[in-house]
């Protein structure tokens, strides 16, 4: 019984460590055939958090993580960004189907990348300075403009032995990276 | 045939490798201007264009902290050797191609400079002014190449202390002045005739940081690249004049600016470069409701922690063919009996530029 006991409390102790755990759910469309992706460009991100820069750090990252794959070539952002203006298209919120097909018409484009970020910078319920990131990216095929991919990712910089060993949060930008990485992990 | 799909299949050839320089377009461009350059006019010109942190008050105005700056690079470089031209030689053509900061140099100035001043080399130092440091930023350029032949850059420390900035009459700031005018080392590492890099390199666009801590990721990057490389650059002024005159943005580079690119510089590739900083505090944005601290970002004076990633774009495809970023937290490292020690922007920068180049270079061998 002691030992039944002990074995709760240790379980409620943990609780708290799993509650909020940093990982990564994701949604991969099973019909589609992605070794035909060869050629992807990333759409700015939507940025809904306070820091104004959350949006444009996290696009350099993804970016750098996605060029890390074998085989896949991304469209240099200025291009996409030229692309979006001459097609008036609004940074601000998401496509619709025509005008990812148009997109990826102007781009040469076989998927195109979205990405939103929710939440980023310091955790405000936690005691100490830790930092984190709750973002979402997409993956939309250009031919008929319809998500193939989809993956919400939640990550904080501090871990259950960095807190027990006092350790303070990593980077924000390795924060950032870490994200980035679990999201994609699902994809590649 | 539209011009649209004209760019579209001599693009299409770059890819296939069409041999450099066959379709000579006829952009005339310092780079295109003459046959195998000869070695570099002796006379030379300095321009001089100065960047103040609005936060910093010194007792000398700006006018008086140019001309003291300008006399001590005029007689330092009239030491070495240069023979320089008079400042009111050089003022009518600044004025006629609008040449008002450092990177606004045209292919037509330059043309301009070799043809009516007799100018083979013309040394563009941006002199930045902060709180508590004062910069000196410089690269020389060939006139009739467009290439860079040397790029410098360094920093002093103004070390005030608490309270006596105030009591200061400007002899500190001339003595700094003075001193880092006299480390800056403007000898030409490179000749017109070694011939250039086999890409361009745009300016650093800069997010979350000052518009001074951009231009000096520019300066490092350039240097570290052309040291470690062993290659001159064109000048990245040239560069951004070249497609603002076609009214386009560097950091939007299309078909039109990739094919302009090619067309005029006769190279395959661009680097990107991108400074980001990330110190958060500082970059809150305001509560909308509070009227006290409106909504917008706070540029802070220095970089804490930071990344600066490079992209190399071919302009056959537009596509990113590579890219590597560097980041960066270590800007006050605490030593012996815990003291801090305060890493300089430059040094900081420096660093950066070099472990991207090695990077860069290393992944080159790879592929």
């Amino acid at each position: 019984m002691q030992r039944f006991r002990a074995l709760a409390l240790l379980a409620l102790l943990l609780l708290p460590a799993v509650g909020c755990a940093p990982g990564a759910t994701s949604y991969v469309r099973d019909d589609v055939d992605f070794s035909y992706i060869r050629r992807v460009a990333v759409f700015p991100f939507q940025n809904l958090a306070q820091d104004v820069h959350a949006g444009s750090r996290t696009y350099s990252i993804f970016l750098a993580e996605l060029l890390e794959q074998d085989g896949l070539v991304a469209v240099e952002p200025g291009e996409v960004m030229s692309a979006i203006r001459e097609l008036r298209l609004n940074t601000g919120g998401p496509l619709d189907q025509q005008q990812v097909v148009d997109l990826g018409r102007a781009l040469r484009a076989d998927a195109i990348f979205f990405g939103t970020i929710e939440d980023y910078g310091l955790d405000s319920t936690e005691r100490d300075r830790v930092y984190m990131i709750t973002a979402s990216f997409s993956l939309a095929e250009t031919e008929t403009g319809s998500n193939i991919w989809s993956s919400q990712v939640h990550e904080t910089g501090s871990s259950f032995l960095r807190k027990l060993f006092g350790g303070g949060s990593v980077s924000m930008y390795h924060v950032t990276r870490a994200a980035v990485r679990d999201a994609l992990e699902s994809l590649f | 045939m539209s011009l649209r799909s004209r760019h579209r299949l001599l693009l299409l050839l770059v890819l296939l490798g069409g041999v450099q320089g066959a379709w000579a377009i006829g952009a005339e461009t310092p780079a295109s201007a003459g046959g195998p350059a000869p070695d570099a006019s002796p006379r030379a010109a300095l321009l001089l264009f100065m960047t103040r942190d609005q936060s910093v008050l010194p007792p000398l105005s700006p006018a008086e902290f140019r001309h003291a700056c300008t006399t001590h690079l005029r007689d330092n470089l009239a030491a070495a050797g240069y023979d320089l031209v008079a400042q009111d030689e050089i003022m009518p053509l600044l004025i006629d191609w609008r040449v008002r900061d450092g990177f606004a140099l045209r292919a037509g100035f330059l043309d301009d400079c070799i043809r009516l001043l007799k100018v083979g080399r013309i040394v563009v130092v941006d002199l930045v002014v902060k709180p508590a440091d004062v910069l000196l930023l410089s690269r020389t350029v060939y006139t009739r190449t467009g290439t860079l032949a040397a790029v410098d850059l360094d920093q002093v420390a103004l070390g005030f202390g608490e309270g006596d900035r105030d009591q200061d009459d400007g002899t500190r700031w001339l003595a700094s002045l003075r001193e880092l005018c006299d480390r800056l080392d403007l000898t030409p590492r490179f000749g017109q005739g070694d011939g250039s890099d086999s890409f361009v390199v745009l300016p650093t666009a800069g997010i979350g940081c000052s518009d001074d801590a951009a231009l000096t990721a520019t300066y490092c990057f350039l240097q570290q690249g052309q040291d470690m490389r062993g290659k001159a650059f064109f000048d990245p002024g040239l560069v951004l004049t070249t497609l603002r005159d076609r009214g386009i943005a560097p950091n939007r580079l299309d078909e039109e600016g990739r094919f302009l690119l090619f067309e005029v510089f006769k190279i395959r590739h661009a680097v990107a470069t991108e400074l980001i900083t990330y110190d958060h505090e500082t970059f809150q944005r305001g509560s909308p409701l509070a009227v006290e601290n409106p909504a917008g970002p706070v540029i802070p004076s220095t970089l804490r922690a930071f990344t600066v990633s490079a992209r190399l774009i071919a302009l056959g495809s537009g596509a990113v063919v590579e890219m590597v970023s560097v980041f960066r937290d270590d800007a006050v490292r605490t030593g012996w009996f815990g003291v801090d020690r305060k890493m300089s922007l430059i040094d900081q920068l420096q660093l950066t530029a070099q472990e991207l180049w090695l990077r860069f270079i290393n992944n080159d061998k790879d592929s």
